[in-house]
């Protein structure tokens, strides 16, 4: 588990630290005055709270505290802001207070914030701290500094990730160092840490070694050892559509598919499956834009094409056809839980197991799910949540959002970024605690664009039953307003399976409990699903 | 009322791209046809004829005060100022009446040999000239008034800006465009630097405040409210992204790493682009709206924010730090990104190549910022984001008047010419259905290309018969009204035809392209009223 504890009357708290702030800003430039802050403070608004942070003057005693406080309480994209704010410090006695912040604040949160803040200034003599910082006993803040020092190519933070690899225990900050040292090397050492080890010790040594450089039959080696994603594309006569998925990981176990929640890049799970790659195969699905299946049936005026489902599972089980695999688990998350449910249906020999993530059973709950935004954003006057409910229905005639007729009938004006704020929004509504900087870390590559579509009309619960038992297990966050507890536990009803429900995650148990998550899943398969008898045999 | 996926996923935050030129084929340089940037009058006959009677009227009078003036001036032996104004008469009127009577008069007038006499009657000359001037800049104020009454803002724009070419002093002239006289120096400045001079002083870093000159002049700069030896301050400004030098001006705010000086000669550039952004495009936005931006300035609530890396490596450290290091992003020169309301570009050897990035993103962040847009609204017609983008970098100043779509000789017009030439099968209509993503994933290159020319035709073809209501659509887009095949509607073609019709119009125009270069005009000459 490695969610933080969810802030209390954070708000408050910042409106009183507002207090000791001079009420002007000096200089001529930079820095924010207090009336800014106090209207950012209270504006629902979170481009406009990050810019006001950004601008802030670490420089002033009372802004740099307040940053500080920032940072701690609020959500990710506040605390970006006050990161890039604390980016701009230049006096020794700032700076100072930085690194001691890094090394001895209780909060992990002030201590991941001021490893990202030191590392974006990419001066030479905070690099030692940042190293230091590898071994934080949290591995939230390890994992961060990984992340950060993955930027600038430097000797000397290569053999600080090598050093750390080689005594790192979480399994999700070993992903990070891998992905690291990837990036920064191009070597494909692999998720064992003695490789990277023995490969460091000859490559630094090496006079003629350039750090970064490396070549394609390197990165196919890498490929066909399994310690890069291989790519894959898969044409479906059936399903009409080209697939496209990326393979990791090898073992006895059955191989699963993995469909990330819809329009989300596979990059938002791929840091914390390792626990399953070292057993199974993961086929990481990237889900084909809409545009490229055929003659879909289409709604309103603006002819919005419907989630073509049935083609996805035709598609699933030509790419089963081409890996010469017997049976797939299926791993799906939020509405692409439909197409494992489908496919099971429809494939039920094909199908190993189910695991759904946050599920839903259908457009009902889908429906209720858009009432909760709009409910509990309006309710809490959290705009941004209560427009992406709006974004969540549009006209069936004139194919316009709800949002646009809301605000048209309103005569409310869009704001700027308002695509942006709604965007990051629906992004933190999938954590538990939306303070997580990992969440900041997965945000620029979460983005998978497929197109607009409508949502079919899917029942779980009025489908006819797959002709064989499918073994099932459900996994919910309790803090998701994406899906329910409920909903969930009444899939799991259905296909006689189990329901977990995580007491500190939202959509993404697999990162906010990402060991329990692994660990849940992989004694699910081991005691539900058969292993080929011949592989285990080889392996022995 | 239907469920579905959230409108966020299928238009996320806009991010538009420019792709790096090193992707495009070097092309030799032709010349073209040319292809006025003449404003097209509303195409109203009946406010086109009486604005014709009525600038005939004041041209009409304007010669006559000449004709009086050069009279004079040949009585007085000033026979080569006289000569030059019959030739300045014939210029505006080579059928004026009373030419050949002047004309034969200075021709037969004695030159006056007196020094003294000469120079005491020059001064005469300049006020009377100056008076004519005036007189005529009065009767064009007035006219211009009237061409705003009946939506006519570009040429209303043009007008004015001729009357301060004639007569710079011209109280009225400066009033309509915003501008304030400063009683010390008795210039004539813009309403913002007007309030902007009462607490500030301009160097060539930019602005600073008054009360720090002293710390100004002993070359410290300012920090995060302290003020450092201008080393230290470089020290940390060119450390790092995040704490770049910036400048603001009247409309824009820039950071780079690359000096205040520099980065406050791109904030003029910009100034200067942001105008004639807004002459080209005033049927962008609703009449009033685009009046006020033309003529008002309304003060800018929020800067338009522009970063500049000093070199590509850094451009690609941003993207790896902040944007996850994004294969589109990687593969840029540049971008906008509507989420965070910035455009991003970076400084090559290539300086031309570094402008023509640098005004393209600049057009994507003033179509976006400058109105409230829908543009995840509209379906079909992806390329027309990237092509008025493309379009834009056609733009050059020649002697100090912006020529829009001069540079038809760039490579990426030259790749479109030759694309076509060679692929006679190309679709306008499929073009026009090509979604975002394809847009940018399939042929992306060629399809900036394309993009471009397309813009460029709609723009300049026929004497700029489209432009109207291509900006009319890029409105539309804009303003997420826009379906696969609406260009065919918003563009009308005599005698219909449609998309057909249109695209046989744009392989003519492309390939005749390139065989005369167009001169800079005499920017809003009134005797270009005179069609």
């Amino acid at each position: 588990m490695t969610s933080f504890n969810m802030q209390t009357l954070s708000l408050t708290a910042l409106c009183a630290a507002l207090f000791l702030l001079p009420s002007t800003v000096s200089g001529q430039e930079e820095g924010v005055s207090k009336a800014t802050i106090s209207k950012a403070l209270r504006t629902p608004n979170s481009l406009i709270r990050h810019d006001t942070w950004t601008k802030m003057n670490p420089e002033d005693k009372s802004q740099f505290s307040m940053l500080l406080k920032i940072m701690a309480k609020q959500p990710w994209f506040d605390r970006d802001g006050t990161i890039k704010a604390l980016a701009t410090a230049a006096s020794d006695e700032v700076l100072e207070k930085m690194i001691k912040a890094l090394q001895k604040n209780k909060d992990r949160a002030v201590r991941q914030g001021m490893a990202v803040a030191l590392a974006k200034m990419d001066d030479p003599i905070f690099y030692k701290h940042l190293y230091e910082a590898l071994d934080d006993k949290d591995p939230t803040v390890r994992r961060v500094v990984v992340h950060s020092l993955r930027v600038h190519k430097k000797p000397e933070a290569v053999d600080a990730l090598v050093q750390r690899f080689q005594k790192e225990d979480d399994p999700v900050v070993k992903t990070f160092l891998e992905k690291s040292l990837n990036e920064l090397t191009q070597a494909y050492r692999g998720p064992k840490p003695e490789y990277w080890l023995s490969w460091w010790e000859t490559a630094k040594n090496d006079p003629d070694y350039k750090l970064g450089e490396t070549d394609e039959e390197a990165k196919k080696a890498a490929e066909d050892l399994g310690h890069k994603l291989k790519q894959r594309r898969t044409v479906s006569i059936l399903g009409g559509v080209t697939l496209e998925s990326s393979e990791r990981g090898s073992g006895i176990g059955v191989p699963i598919l993995i469909i990330p929640p819809y329009g989300y890049s596979e990059n938002i799970m791929l840091p914390f499956l390792s626990g399953l790659e070292q057993r199974h195969k993961l086929h990481y699905i990237k889900l084909p834009p809409v545009r490229s299946f055929k003659k879909l049936r289409t709604v309103s005026a603006k002819n919005i094409p419907y989630y073509p489902i049935d083609q996805l599972v035709d598609a699933f089980e030509d790419l089963r056809k081409q890996t010469k695999e017997e049976r797939f688990a299926i791993m799906a998350c939020g509405m692409n839980s439909w197409i494992a449910m489908r496919y099971a249906k429809k494939y039920p020999r094909s199908v190993a197991g189910m695991l759904l993530v946050a599920p839903l059973s259908g457009v009902k709950e889908y429906a209720r799910a858009t009432d909760r935004f709009e409910k509990q954003g309006k309710g809490k006057k959290d705009t941004e949540m209560h427009y992406f409910g709006l974004t969540r229905r549009f006209n069936s005639q004139t194919g316009e959002s709800n949002l646009d007729s809301y605000q048209r009938e309103n005569e409310i004006a869009k704001w700027e970024g308002e695509g942006g704020c709604i965007d990051r929004r629906s992004w933190s509504l999938f954590f538990h605690d939306e303070r997580d900087y990992v969440i900041s870390m997965l945000y620029p590559v979460k983005n998978h664009v497929m197109g607009s579509v409508a949502i079919p009309d899917f029942d779980l619960f009025k489908e006819k039953k797959p002709a064989l038992r499918i073994p099932t297990l459900v996994i919910t966050g309790k803090s998701s307003l994406y899906n329910s507890i409920e909903d969930s536990k009444g899939i799991a009803k259905y296909y006689r399976g189990l329901c977990l429900v995580y007491g500190y995650s939202s959509c993404m148990p697999f990162c906010e409990e990402s060991k329990r998550f692994n660990k849940d899943v992989a004694g699910f398969l081991r005691k539900f699903t058969r292993v080929k008898k011949d592989a285990s045999k080889k392996k022995d | 009322m239907k469920d579905r996926t959230p409108r966020r996923r299928k238009a996320p935050p806009s991010v538009s791209l420019l792709l790096v030129a090193f992707l495009l084929v070097p092309a030799t340089v032709d010349a073209q046809t040319r292809r006025s940037s003449k404003t097209r009058l509303s195409r109203d006959e009946q406010i086109e004829a009486a604005l014709r009677k009525r600038t005939q009227k004041i041209q009409d009078q304007y010669c006559r005060d000449l004709v009086r003036v050069a009279n004079w001036a040949a009585l007085q032996g000033l026979k080569k100022d006289a000569a030059a104004l019959v030739k300045k008469i014939s210029g505006i009127n080579p059928q004026y009446p009373k030419l050949e009577d002047i004309r034969e008069k200075v021709e037969e007038a004695e030159e006056e040999s007196d020094t003294a006499k000469n120079e005491k009657n020059g001064k005469s000359l300049l006020t009377r000239l100056k008076s004519a001037d005036k007189k005529q800049g009065v009767e064009l104020v007035k006219l211009a008034t009237g061409c705003m009454k009946v939506g006519l803002f570009t040429r209303a724009f043009d007008m004015i800006n001729y009357v301060l070419e004639i007569s710079p002093d011209d109280s009225k002239a400066r009033k309509i465009l915003g501008y304030k006289k400063d009683t010390k120096t008795k210039t004539w400045i813009s309403a913002w630097e007007y309030s902007h001079r009462k607490k500030n002083f301009l160097t060539k870093e930019g602005w600073f405040e008054k009360k720090k000159k002293k710390d100004f002049d002993k070359g410290l700069r300012p920090y995060k409210g302290k003020w450092l030896s201008a080393e230290r301050e470089k020290s940390i400004r060119t450390r790092n992204e995040y704490a770049p030098y910036t400048v603001k001006s009247e409309h824009f705010e820039v950071q780079t790493n690359m000096g205040r000086e520099r980065a406050w000669e791109f904030a003029l550039k910009l100034e200067d682009f942001y105008t004639q952004f807004f002459r080209v495009f005033i049927g962008y936005y609703d009449q009033i709206a685009g009046a006020r931006l033309l003529f008002n300035r309304p003060e800018t609530k929020k800067m338009h924010l522009v970063i500049l890396f000093p070199s590509r490596n850094d451009y690609l450290t941003h993207v790896k730090q902040e944007k996850g290091n994004d294969k589109l992003l990687r593969e840029s020169a540049g971008f906008y990104s509507g989420s965070d309301r910035k455009s991003r570009f970076y400084w090559s050897d290539n300086e031309e190549e570094t402008y023509r990035t640098f005004y393209h993103e600049v057009a994507h962040q003033l179509f976006a910022e400058t109105k409230s847009t829908r543009s995840g609204g509209s379906r079909g017609n992806n390329w027309v984001v990237e092509g008025i983008a493309v379009y834009i970098e056609t733009w050059k100043k020649i002697k100090g008047n912006w020529v829009p779509g001069y540079e038809i000789d760039s490579s990426r017009m030259k790749i479109a010419q030759r694309f076509l030439a060679a692929n006679g099968d190309w679709s306008l209509q499929g073009f026009a259905h090509i979604d975002n993503d394809q847009f940018h994933k399939v042929n992306r290159g060629l399809n900036y290309c394309l993009a471009g020319a397309l813009c460029h035709f709609f723009m300049h073809y026929n004497d700029e018969v489209y432009k109207e209501d291509f900006v009319r659509f890029l409105s539309a887009y804009y303003m997420g009204k826009i379906s696969n095949d609406s260009l065919a509607e918003y563009i009308k073609i005599e005698g219909g035809g449609g998309f057909n019709a249109l695209e046989k119009q744009f392989k003519e125009y492309m390939a005749t392209l390139g065989e005369k270069k167009p001169e800079p005009e005499a920017e809003a000459d009134p005797e270009d009223l005179d069609e």
